[in-house]
């Protein structure tokens, strides 16, 4: 008998969820919500607005249950879609919102670490990736994300941000090359 | 002392992965999710009186009225969940405690 999978249980607790179960809602959130909590923060780098995304995810997994389809995605490939999508929605918002003058351009990324966690030895190094990482294109943060925080293979990456595999192979190689310095640092001073 | 590429790679996403690291709490995310669940279903099964063509309508309206009267545009700013939630509340006639929604439910304001 094939070993039972974690695709195999997640798509099955999305049968449940498309019955109506809240008890497999609970056990999605327990499985991918910290991954999603992760990479929603880092990508709109801040936690509240994050939290959001990720509560908007599992409504909306809620209500499309039933179009779920394992043939086509496994069930974290398509939780991640739907945060990709979200998390651009936010975006432009916040870009618009920009714009017409209801948000100040200084709150777009707003410092996640109250003062006492800086304080801490080797934060600062951490401070400095988070920086570079904001000034990432946003596509190749995303992927890089995807990848790193998520833990997605790179055609989920790509399935998830509605991409070639090859385009988002481009995407891990600049993003990759652009912190490379920061990760020599890192290694010549641990 | 030269890398391997891959390795260099594996290092950039190690790093990447403790820089995002933070609690999370999984409970109180479940708990948020099934809390706006149940408010949700609370609110919408009791709206009978107009489908969704009105309440889109209705919301149209209720945009354009705000933008012109000067209302908390931020406010409508939703996301798509709220601006629906909103726009069939309001269309079935359940938004009624400000001017705007009075002028189009014909109410007075």
């Amino acid at each position: 008998m094939p070993e039972r999978t974690d695709q195999d249980e997640a798509a099955e607790w999305m049968a449940a969820i498309a019955r109506g179960e809240r008890q497999a809602l609970a056990l999605l959130i327990a499985r991918h919500g910290r991954g999603l909590t992760l990479m929603a923060t880092r990508y709109l780098g801040g936690e509240e607005e994050a939290e959001e995304v990720v509560q908007d995810v599992f409504l909306r997994v809620w209500r499309n249950a039933s179009r779920y389809d394992p043939a086509r995605a496994k069930v974290s490939t398509w939780l991640y879609r739907i945060a990709v999508n979200l998390c651009i929605d936010r975006q432009r918002k916040r870009a618009f919102r920009r714009f017409v003058g209801l948000e100040d351009a200084a709150q777009e990324i707003p410092d996640p670490e109250p003062g006492a966690a800086r304080r801490i030895a080797g934060q600062q190094r951490l401070d400095q990736v988070r920086a570079a990482m904001d000034r990432l294109p946003q596509r190749q943060r995303m992927a890089l994300l995807l990848s790193a925080v998520a833990g997605l293979d790179t055609a989920s990456v790509a399935e998830a941000m509605g991409s070639s595999r090859g385009a988002v192979e481009q995407l891990l190689v600049r993003a990759r090359r652009t912190l490379r310095p920061l990760a020599a640092e890192d290694e010549e001073t641990s | 002392m030269t890398h391997d590429p891959s390795d260099i790679d594996q290092a950039v996403d190690a790093l990447v992965k403790r820089a995002s690291a933070r609690e999370t709490d999984e409970a109180g995310l479940s708990q948020a999710v099934l809390t706006r669940l149940a408010a949700e279903e609370r609110r919408l099964p009791a709206l009978p009186a107009f489908g969704p063509g009105v309440a889109a309508a209705s919301f149209a309206m209720l945009v354009l009225m705000a933008g012109a009267g000067g209302y908390a545009l931020p406010d409508l700013l939703l996301e798509g969940p709220e601006e629906q939630a909103l726009a069939l509340a309001f269309g079935q006639g359940q938004v009624l405690d400000d001017p705007v929604s009075r002028f189009l439910l014909g109410r007075g304001g």
